[in-house]
């Protein structure tokens, strides 16, 4: 009788750390890793296409959580644009109108200057705000989270499956599916560096999975982690003026 | 022969009650099939009207741009050269369009939109501004300064008439932003289209997204009925083969496969209400020749004694048959074209479908005309009716035995 006794207490034990892996929390230190924490950085995206390449030389500063700017670097046919994203408002600005426009919530998911990522890939922490998560696999060195959106998420997709390395759930790959659920694009996280406890990816590539050789990458150079961003980066002022 | 005749046609008015509500019927599935298929006739012209003055009878694209999504895989280089091209195999009235996904803003509001350029003939220009133009102006011809909102679009983004219009256009190879000034409000019947439209002149568009070229080239041929659409087949062909490397040529019936699957089936659905009338016309033709047939089998059975054949009795019975039927398919004839006449000069049905009418581009006034096969379908439809009534009756008269016939009694 103890000893079956014993062995429910071991059997009830045992679900509970099983199941003890919040995903919520795995989805925060995912996104914390993907994010950073505050950081200064030039960010070049390499846009391929199957007839032509193109590339664009960002400026980026962020808090690592809701705030984000951009400048537009090179090259000098888009130069000078801006965009500010501060929660779930992203504002742009543009030297030929000398405007700042407000972009609306239903183009978040739009394609940023005619690359593969779209404004949300940026900055923000749109993953954890627009999706609810779900452990679909987990092994001594990897979690798989399945992502379905909250209802009234201003995403076109339909779920995201999102692996990370564990410890520290060092994001690795997030693959999105349509309403259908077929696979159409992918993100890879490479070349990861080492912040505070963080592994932040430095090497970030898109792939439009419905369109074989629409791809880009984003590589983070020169970057700067942990600094305090000056609160005046996060107006629009700064958008035209800088910060 | 005459006799025959006459003797069916006195047959018929023996019970004249019976005969009357028969022939009614029959006059009122002739009646029904007739307006209905004007009706479905007037539709199809309606719709095909709406839909080839959108998109044109034909049109030139870039050669598999549904799989291309970026705006300049779309692009269709040297546009006024593809254009002038066409113009000399063709008296078709061209469209050079270009469209444009951009975000419009007002001073404290922007949404994304499809932006619309595009350069229309004169006759054109004036029947679009006619149809869907509700205050100010469209950009003229190589107007840069201009643009013309949907209505809901310039309410969404608080803005009216004289207003400052910022367009931005990112990815595009043009400016790729630009400020207009508001000119004029558009109404269009489909309100999600209407919350979506911005008008520049083609000058306008290419200036901003892409020197020198469109995104498609309408052909708009002088062809107002669905049964003059057969001659596209042979010219499309023709143009198809002028064309340049990378382009195609779609017939509107292409480019707008679901409305074209409509207009195949509007037909035989119609053509299935028809059968339904005179199969239940043709009911009551049956019963009434039965009845009227049991009623004289003696006398049937005299006529056989005294020499008439099978054939003769089948054709007496037949010829009653058909008498009734034709004599339903006049009345209900003559009421059709009256009616159909009559209405012949347009009504609306906009209250009964309201905006959603617009959405499917169904047109807004309805214009009855029947088509040449029209009245010869609804005619045999009557015919057959009365052949397949009297089937069996004429089966059963005609293996009558004349002394058993004349010793019936009902």
């Amino acid at each position: 009788m103890n000893l079956r006794f014993l062995l429910l207490i071991c059997l009830l034990g045992l679900g509970p750390s099983n199941a003890a892996t919040d995903p919520q929390a795995v989805l925060k230190a995912v996104v914390d890793n993907q994010r950073g924490g505050s950081l200064q950085a030039t960010l070049t995206l390499n846009i391929t296409r199957p007839e032509r390449q193109t590339q664009l030389v960002l400026e980026v500063a962020s808090d690592g959580n809701e705030r984000a700017i951009t400048w537009v670097k090179a090259p000098p046919r888009e130069a000078g644009q801006a965009f500010l994203r501060v929660g779930d408002n992203i504002q742009l600005y543009n030297p030929t109108l000398k405007r700042v426009l407000r972009l609306p919530p239903s183009g978040r998911s739009d394609s940023f200057l005619g690359s593969d990522l779209s404004y949300s890939d940026l900055a923000g922490r749109d993953l954890e705000q627009d999706f609810t998560p779900r452990v679909e696999a987990e092994s001594d060195t990897e979690i798989t989270l399945e992502l379905l959106p909250r209802p009234q998420a201003p995403t076109p997709y339909g779920k995201l499956v999102l692996r990370a390395s564990k410890p520290g759930f060092v994001p690795r790959e997030v693959l999105y599916y349509d309403q259908r659920g077929q696979a159409v694009r992918k993100i890879t996280f490479a070349q990861w560096a080492q912040v505070g406890g963080r592994s932040f990816p430095t090497q970030v590539t898109v792939e439009d999975l419905l369109r074989p050789g629409h791809r880009t990458q984003m590589v983070y150079s020169n970057y700067r982690f942990g600094l305090p961003i000056p609160e005046s980066c996060f107006t629009v002022r700064a958008l035209e003026a800088g910060c | 022969m005459f006799n025959l005749l006459s003797l069916s046609w006195r047959n018929i008015w023996r019970h004249r009650s019976r005969s009357l509500m028969t022939v009614g019927a029959v006059a009122l599935a002739v009646f029904f099939t007739l307006f209905y298929l004007s009706f479905l006739g007037a539709m199809e012209n309606g719709i095909y009207n709406n839909l080839t003055a959108s998109v044109g009878h034909l049109q030139v694209r870039v050669e598999g741009y549904r799989e291309k999504r970026e705006f300049r895989d779309l692009l269709i280089p040297n546009a006024a050269g593809v254009e002038a091209q066409l113009a000399q195999k063709t008296q078709a009235a061209r469209v050079i369009a270009l469209e444009v996904p951009a975000l419009i803003a007002g001073e404290t509001r922007s949404r994304g939109a499809l932006l619309l350029g595009n350069q229309r003939p004169p006759e054109m220009r004036a029947r679009f501004i006619q149809q869907h133009l509700v205050e100010g102006t469209l950009p003229a011809v190589g107007d840069l300064e201009g643009i013309a909102l949907g209505q809901a679009l310039a309410k969404a983004l608080k803005l009216r008439l004289g207003d400052p219009v910022y367009v931005y256009a990112p990815g595009t190879l043009g400016r790729g932003a630009a400020a207009y000034r508001l000119v004029g409000l558009l109404r269009f019947p489909d309100p999600a289209a209407e919350a979506r439209s911005a008008y520049l002149s083609l000058a306008a568009a290419q200036e901003l997204a892409a020197p020198g070229s469109a995104t498609r080239i309408e052909l708009h041929f002088p062809f107002t009925r669905y049964t003059q659409d057969a001659q596209l087949g042979p010219i499309q062909a023709q143009l198809a083969q002028q064309l340049g490397p990378g382009l195609s040529l779609e017939s509107w019936k292409e480019v707008s496969p679901a409305i074209a699957q409509i207009f195949d089936l509007l037909t035989p659905l119609v053509l299935i209400f028809a059968a339904l009338f005179f199969g239940l016309a043709g009911l009551l033709v049956l019963n009434t020749i039965y009845l009227s047939l049991l009623e004289r089998t003696r006398e049937l059975g005299v006529i056989v004694a005294l020499g008439a054949g099978p054939a003769q009795v089948t054709r007496m019975v037949v010829l009653e048959s058909l008498l009734l039927c034709s004599s339903g398919a006049l009345v209900g004839g003559g009421l059709g074209l009256l009616s159909i006449a009559a209405l012949s000069g347009g009504f609306s049905l906009e209250a009964l479908y309201g905006e959603v009418g617009g959405v499917f581009g169904l047109p807004e006034t309805i214009y009855l005309s029947l088509r040449a096969w029209d009245i010869p379908i609804t005619l045999g439809f009557a015919l057959a009716t009365g052949l397949l009534a009297a089937w069996w009756p004429a089966r059963v008269a005609a293996s009558l035995e004349p002394v058993e016939a004349m010793r019936f009694t009902a």
